[in-house]
């Protein structure tokens, strides 16, 4: 595999370099410690090191709140407006690999069905991943568990690895090899690639599998107890959805004035009750154990079955936000092995 | 295995052999060692399963409401789920004679992200208690131990109350009072020297991050509402759009529904996954209503709540104070 090493000290040029060209987006430290990825200012500094960060960069493709059209004017003369389509590329930095293959499981359903998401489209189409491997996994990190690794490269243009005072790039796309053209970077030596292949390795290590998903998919079963067993104590927030990288789903609404207004959507939750709520007052999920199992049969079953691979990649978020430690990954132990 | 968890698990199986009580509500093992789950034992020979640490964090008072019709409770309380309990009765979410108070003298929970110093990782870690309040956290790259009353989380360290002021019962000496109970609201001193503008800011920075996941609500035993407002389709008082101006709206409108009622445990913040300090707002809160009308939250269940009644000499701030 080609590869470039790019010293530490020579970070902040080359990401200024292409806040000339691009919208650089990267993990930065908000208040409270909390890192998240911000579009980068041009002095701005970029967290290239440390633990996955708390949020992913879905919400770069899947915003929280979206605009779908703006509407002016009264019943009889009404004009509508799409919303603006993206000017500039944009590039993400410090992607880990769990959220990189997390966006090829949005792919899945946004791209890859009959009706395609043209709003999501156009921003994948028009984003660059720059990852970086994970040295250490996060607490509640499982990505060995569910077909990855701290350095799968699925998804990515470019692949970072920690080499203590530089950087060993793997060039994994034409886009990403843009990115680093004329940048002057040196190609990596044998013993970089060793180095970041012995680094890739150790992190494997660290995480042995917490379950088979494989054998999970075909274990997910409509009545088995486990479902109400973690139901009793989920308090039906929205904390792993809303956390998740591949958790997808949205509500559409309109926020209206007498002369206008905007039709907008919004991440929702199969956890909130109200998430299947009909018009007429029906919920045919009436109770947290129909909602627990939605959400691990959706990643764990239903979406196998659509597009043969999970609606997960293992990076932990759930595990470590639950207030009720509701932890995926002993929630699927116990349905492998048809426990509770 | 402590004294205490000796004497929960032996209280919990006599309860429930004796047909006393229906369930148990008490905590068991977690996933990993810094975290525990809540629990909900119904019989006798699953009482073993309980567990009594410094994670033993989550405020369990919060099921009270949803169990309701499962027949009698023993709530497993610490000072502040014990509070919990009396708003829950003084509200008429439960009987008083249909739950019974475990009452536990608590030293505080830690906070389990002080576990780990900065970018530090707690994957794979062991966590041995020593009897002198000292936590050994061991990982793959070595051994540190630390005072648990170091890394305590804040609402623990300005309890006013770690020993249940109401209790069936307590399984254990009542515990010496927490360092900062003297000053409860030295929490929120810094932001009350802050001009309303600032304030203002403050608030916007913070809750610009908000989720509007919920957590916080779902977590509070005091918001047991059935229909909240912010879920209301219509009318519909605030926008489901991720705004910061609609998450301060639910988060203001939030803490004035709290007043009065809140026991400062602190679960809204603990379960926020962006780490917003949400108990500001009502520590707050709790401030103006004991010095308004000299009520503090969830201690007298015979008492009636200062927002849930009027009396003529009720202090006017419109009338008497401009």
């Amino acid at each position: 595999m080609e590869a470039v090493v790019l010293n530490k000290s020579d970070v902040t040029s080359w990401v200024r370099g292409l806040l000339a060209s691009y919208r650089v987006v990267g993990p930065t430290s908000a208040a409270e410690g909390v890192v998240h990825y911000t579009p980068l200012a041009e002095d701005g500094p970029v967290v290239l090191d440390g633990l996955r960060p708390i949020r992913s960069p879905k919400e770069h493709f899947i915003p929280a709140t979206e605009t779908l059209l703006a509407f002016h004017g009264t019943a009889k003369a009404i004009s509508l407006e799409a919303p603006p389509a993206p000017t500039r590329e944009t590039v993400i930095l410090g992607v880990r690999s769990c959220d990189a293959r997390a966006l090829t499981r949005l792919d899945d359903v946004f791209l890859k069905r009959k009706e395609t998401d043209s709003l999501y489209g156009n921003r994948r189409k028009t984003t660059r991943l720059v990852g970086l491997a994970c040295e250490s996994p996060s607490w509640g990190c499982f990505c060995t568990s569910v077909g990855g690794s701290p350095a799968a490269s699925e998804g990515l243009d470019l692949l970072f690895t920690d080499l203590g005072d530089r950087y060993h790039i793997a060039i994994l796309s034409e886009a990403g090899r843009e990115l680093i053209a004329g940048a002057g970077f040196a190609a990596a030596t044998d013993a970089d690639a060793s180095a970041a292949k012995a680094q890739h390795a150790a992190a494997v290590d660290r995480m042995p599998p917490f379950f088979d998903a494989k054998a999970v998919a075909e274990k997910v079963e409509w009545d088995a107890p486990v479902w109400m067993h973690y139901a009793k104590r989920c308090l039906a927030c929205g904390a792993c959805s809303f956390l998740c990288p591949t958790c997808h789903c949205f509500d559409i609404q309109d926020d209206a004035t007498a002369d206008g207004g905007v039709r907008f959507r919004c991440w929702d939750t199969c956890q909130f009750g109200d998430f299947t709520r009909m018009g007429a007052g029906h919920n045919p999920r009436q109770t947290q154990k129909e909602r627990v199992r939605q959400r691990v049969s959706h990643k764990f079953k239903y979406l196998v079955e659509e597009f043969g691979r999970q609606g997960c990649t293992g990076c932990g978020r759930c595990v470590e936000a639950c207030p009720v430690n509701i932890d995926l990954r002993q929630v699927l132990h116990d349905v492998e092995g048809a426990k509770r | 295995m402590s004294n205490l968890e000796v004497t929960i698990r032996e209280t919990a199986a006599r309860l429930l052999r004796e047909g006393q009580v229906a369930v148990v509500l008490g905590y068991e093992a977690g996933s990993v060692p810094f975290r525990t789950a809540p629990a909900f034992i119904e019989r006798a020979e699953d009482a073993g399963r309980l567990v009594w640490n410094r994670f033993c964090t989550n405020n369990l008072a919060v099921y009270l409401p949803k169990l309701k019709g499962a027949g009698r409770i023993a709530l497993l309380a610490k000072g502040c789920d014990a509070r919990s309990a009396v708003t829950l009765i003084q509200e008429h979410q439960i009987l008083r004679d249909q739950v019974v108070i475990l009452g536990i003298p608590c030293d505080g929970m830690v906070d389990a992200d002080r576990l780990a110093t900065s970018g530090e990782s707690l994957f794979g870690v062991a966590i041995a208690p020593g009897a002198d309040g000292s936590l050994t956290v061991a990982s793959g790259d070595g051994q540190r131990t630390l005072s648990a009353a170091d890394i305590l989380q804040e609402r623990c360290r300005l309890c006013e109350h770690n020993t249940p002021a109401i209790a069936d019962g307590l399984l254990g000496e009542p515990a010496p009072r927490m360092p900062g109970a003297a000053e409860p609201f030295a929490a929120v001193a810094e932001l009350e020297r802050l001009s309303p503008a600032e304030r203002q800011a403050f608030w916007h920075a913070q809750l610009d991050r908000c989720l509007r996941c919920y957590a916080c609500r779902e977590a509070c035993p005091a918001c047991y509402c059935r229909s909240c407002f912010a879920d209301k389709a219509a009318p519909r008082w605030l926008s489901k759009a991720n705004a910061a101006d609609e998450n301060w709206m639910f988060h203001a409108v939030r803490a004035f529904h709290l007043a009065g009622r809140c026991v400062g445990c602190g679960e809204c913040e603990r379960a926020c996954p962006m780490d917003i300090p949400i108990s500001k707002l009502n520590r707050m809160l709790d401030r103006e209503v004991r010095e308004r009308f000299g009520y503090v939250a969830g201690l007298d269940p015979a008492a009636v709540p200062p927002l849930g009644t009027f009396r003529p000499d009720d202090r006017d701030p419109g009338k008497h104070e401009g």
